[in-house]
């Protein structure tokens, strides 16, 4: 697959910034589709542990794989979404990341099981994304033909989700690195766009998806970006 | 118990100081019951009357004659405690020998020993409503001064009952809880909304929610999602 062309600008490359803006877009933004198809070719191309990856989405309808970086990615999502179940929907339904360390061993989702471990896949991590309001728009899906190196960025990546500082500045793998910067990144612009969110509940009154829109409408009328705009809304009074 | 008279200072220094972690509802409204008849001059005996449902009841009370009629106004269905209450205002029965509004309650009062009463509504919140009520053995046993140190007293039960609300909130949601989004969001809002409200950073909230987890023996996400829940309802 050929080099996407640069992604927004990240210190740390283009899918640390890709999954960047991600969390600081509108959900309802016509460009969301765009980001998961350029994540999961940089996933694909960059994350060096990872042999395919693809992007599960639900929206209105049933679950659609919106981008896959083969043919093989796509059988094993539309696998899980025969059975209504497997890594990619939890993932997804649950906003946390779901690791399969040993395919052949799962238990809990047997289509799954079957059609990964047929094509040769060994190890899986799915990893919620998130726009702007700060529930899942999509699941990252990571396969992985070899399980052993899948390890180090798992443990790294289920830390960040639950919240611990980790220890991810030791990966050394520079794809991981930015996967990991990235997803940092993003999960630091959700925690600020849900302050600001608690701000606005806060002084108006009004449920979370009330005070979203709020953000989301004042963005829009100054030109700003949601997480400027969250910003200057959790800004302390000086 | 204590029943010598107490200085208004005190006794609202002595409400400051009333946990609600350590204590429950009516451990709190008995509180407030016993320092307003310590501190009001003339008050014998004061109760609590709390209506939840059409339902009233008395929630504190701090001598058995005072209980009596309270409940004697619930049988009647009518009465000052219970205009007090539900219209959230003063209500004053100066002479209990001479009342025509509530004659038979009256009656019974006066049999009682009681010749004065006072009832407070308490500001209404929510589905309860509540008056403090002040029996005295005197006629006109309550002054001006009387009436605004009692106002003072239903202010504090009123506020005892709105954090018990969120407390009880808090207990119920634990169970309850459905919501898309998991602890670290809830968490984020409940930061976003204590920043809100006293003006701080989002580390200050932090630990303003760490605090009051420690305090309520509740995990940080209960606390954070009844703070989320409970902004939502009340407006």
């Amino acid at each position: 697959m050929s080099q996407p062309p640069a992604g927004p600008h990240h210190p740390a490359g283009a899918l640390a910034g890709a999954l960047a803006t991600l969390a600081g877009t509108p959900d309802d933004n016509v460009g969301i589709d765009a980001q998961l198809v350029l994540i999961v070719r940089l996933a694909a191309d960059l994350v060096e542990p990872v042999s395919y990856a693809s992007v599960t989405a639900e929206g209105a309808g049933p679950p659609t794989t919106v981008a896959a970086s083969s043919q093989l990615a796509l059988d094993v999502d539309a696998a899980q979404y025969a059975d209504s179940s497997g890594p990619c929907l939890d993932a997804l339904r649950d906003a946390k990341a779901v690791e399969v360390p040993d395919i052949g061993a799962v238990m809990a989702w047997p289509q799954f099981r079957d059609v990964a471990w047929n094509l040769g896949l060994r190890a899986s991590l799915s990893i919620p994304l998130f726009a702007g309001s700060g529930v899942p728009v999509a699941a990252l899906n990571l396969y992985a033909h070899d399980p052993e190196p899948m390890t180090e960025l798992t443990r790294h990546v289920r830390a960040l989700y639950d919240g611990e500082p980790g220890d991810h500045g030791h990966e050394t793998r520079p794809g991981c690195a930015q996967l990991l910067a990235g997803i940092a990144t993003a999960l630091h612009t959700r925690d600020l766009i849900q302050q600001a969110i608690g701000v606005v509940m806060a002084r108006d009154h009004v449920a979370a998806d009330t005070a979203y829109l709020t953000l989301r409408v004042r963005a829009a009328e100054i030109g700003k970006s949601l997480p400027d705009v969250a910003v200057e809304v959790t800004r302390p009074p000086a | 118990m204590d029943k010598q008279p107490l200085d208004p200072t005190e006794a609202f220094a002595a409400l400051g100081r009333v946990k609600l972690s350590e204590t429950d509802l009516n451990g709190v409204l008995m509180k407030v019951a016993e320092l307003a008849q310590r501190t009001i001059p003339g008050a014998e005996e004061v109760s609590v009357t709390l209506v939840r449902g059409g339902q009233a009841h008395t929630a504190a009370y701090t001598g058995a004659v005072a209980l009596r009629l309270d409940e004697w106004q619930y049988e009647l269905g009518r009465g000052p405690c219970i205009d007090a209450a539900e219209g959230g205002v003063v209500v004053s029965v100066p002479d209990t020998s001479k009342d025509g509004r509530w004659p038979s309650w009256a009656a019974a009062a006066y049999a009682e020993g009681v010749q004065s009463s006072l009832s407070i509504g308490l500001p209404i919140q929510d589905a309860v409503i509540g008056a403090l009520n002040i029996y005295g053995t005197k006629p006109d046993a309550f002054d001006v001064d009387g009436v605004t140190l009692a106002q003072t007293f239903a202010g504090y039960a009123s506020v005892a009952m709105a954090n018990a609300h969120l407390y009880d909130t808090t207990a119920t949601l634990a169970n309850h809880m459905q919501s898309a989004m998991e602890s670290r969001a809830v968490i984020e809002q409940a930061k976003g909304i204590v920043m809100g409200q006293r003006r701080c950073t989002a580390d200050e909230a932090f630990a303003i929610l760490v605090k009051v987890s420690q305090d309520t023996n509740r995990k940080l996400r209960d606390v954070a999602a009844a703070l989320v829940d409970n902004v939502r309802r009340e407006p």
